[in-house]
């Protein structure tokens, strides 16, 4: 990963950090990564919310990094909380000053400029050629924000207890008996032969689920889109992991549909999160983030933790309300 | 960035290190064990004998790790091998999702 400082060169190293894509930004935006000051730059009918970034991408300690990654989303979490339609970004996206010598800064003749005014030609540039990157992409940006408003995500995440389906299964039954009657070092064998009876069987079953139920929740939502898997509990058996992009007003319907869901397959663990900014359905197709055709743009950082949310709930046993507010992190491509 | 070793921290890693390979030697054992179970090879006795050489194992590796203090550390060691062992399994199973996944991370 390039931080794209070289120190002799006046403006680099300063730029815009990115948070969002909005269409209109509330007077009070708060402040951001840092308690840095929040600004907008609006171009073409949609804006970014930014802040002053002097150095290269976020990176250090993972509780570091897991603190700056909960600050960015909290922007993103308060825009969205205000009524804007909101693209958030990943963490770490940085429109590095340009280095084409074309800054004002230059062409004042005053030689490299240096200390407060390298950091406001640098600040200049970046912002222009985010303008230009807003202005370029516009309509397909206002049409993704629009499709948007009034939308939330909602992830799902289905898995089955091993242990609740072994209860049902022949096989598994007939070693569970047979393990009682054995000695302690047969039985330390057997109980192992038991987990993966369990195992199969909740694997089989996840497999003849999975396509029903994928089905059922696409029914429910707008959009879907299947997260790569979480790490699963202890004795769970995955069998789906998604988020859901839903309008608010529908979202009884993917609790109803859960609750069914719950009743028909008793073995059924089901985790439902959100309500959330639409950070998984932020993806524009045909847009990469601002900038990053040309260098000095940092993709999204790879030094950063997992984009597992923090604050894991346990399995819900009401479905009509998604739990936990707690906000997912901001997608983080490993 | 000077890497600074103390000794302490390094027993503790070596420690880490041996218990959860001993963990994942048994895990290998204890299937072989299984397959010669289901397949009938073994007397009665024999499985008792060898599972019981496995609850032995179990309670001196729980000692070791109660002593030294590894329990966390051998835990989050073992399930970083797992998931090591899942991707590249997954990547045998799946070739055409990580030839695609290569593709887009580039050279």
């Amino acid at each position: 990963m390039s931080a794209a400082a070289s120190p002799e060169i006046p403006g680099v190293g300063t730029g815009l950090y990115v948070y969002a894509v909005v269409a209109g930004a509330p007077a009070d935006l708060g402040t951001g990564i840092d308690g840095a000051a929040l600004d907008v730059v609006p171009a073409a009918g949609v804006a970014a919310v930014v802040h002053r970034h002097a150095d290269g991408p976020y990176q250090g300690a993972d509780d570091d990094v897991r603190r700056w990654i909960v600050e960015h989303s909290d922007v993103v979490d308060r825009l969205w909380q205000a009524g804007v339609p909101v693209l958030p970004m990943s963490f770490n996206v940085i429109v590095a000053a340009e280095e084409d010598g074309d800054s004002p800064a230059d062409r004042d003749g005053d030689g490299p400029a240096d200390g407060e005014g390298a950091l406001d030609a640098g600040v200049a540039t970046a912002r222009r050629r985010l303008e230009r990157w807003l202005g370029a992409h516009a309509a397909d940006l206002r049409d993704r924000l629009e499709a948007l408003r009034g939308r939330v995500e909602l992830r799902v995440d289905v898995a089955l207890d091993q242990h609740a389906v072994g209860q049902r299964d022949e096989a598994t039954r007939a070693v569970r008996a047979e393990l009682e009657s054995r000695p302690p070092g047969v039985q330390r064998l057997l109980r192992r032969r038991l987990d993966r009876l369990e195992r199969d069987a909740a694997d089989a079953l996840a497999d003849e689920l999975y396509p029903a139920l994928r089905r059922r929740l696409a029914q429910v939502a707008e959009e879907l889109t299947e997260n790569r898997r979480a790490r699963p509990e202890e004795g769970h058996v995955p069998v789906l992991t998604v988020s859901l992009l839903v309008a608010r007003e529908a979202m009884p319907s993917v609790g109803r549909e859960l609750a069914a869901v719950r009743d028909e397959q008793p073995a059924a663990r089901i985790r439902y999160l959100g309500p959330w900014p639409p950070y998984s359905f932020a993806d524009v197709p045909g847009i990469e983030a601002p900038g990053s055709e040309a260098p000095g743009i940092e993709a999204p950082g790879s030094e950063a933790p997992g984009s597992e949310a923090p604050g894991s709930e346990g399995p819900s046993n009401d479905l009509t309300e998604p739990s936990g507010k707690s906000d997912p992190s901001p997608r983080v491509e490993t | 960035m000077t890497l600074r070793v103390d000794e302490g921290s390094l027993k503790n890693g070596v420690l880490t290190l041996v218990v959860t390979l001993v963990e994942v030697i048994q895990e290998a054992l204890e299937h072989q064990a299984l397959r010669r179970i289901e397949g009938g090879d073994l007397t009665e006795e024999e499985q008792e004998r060898l599972g019981q050489a496995l609850l032995d194992l179990d309670d001196a590796l729980e000692q070791i790790k109660a002593d030294h203090g590894l329990t966390a550390s051998v835990a989050d060691l073992h399930r970083g091998l797992d998931d090591v062992v899942d991707e590249l399994v997954d990547k045998l199973v799946n070739p055409a999702r990580w030839a695609e996944q290569s593709r887009r991370e580039g050279p």
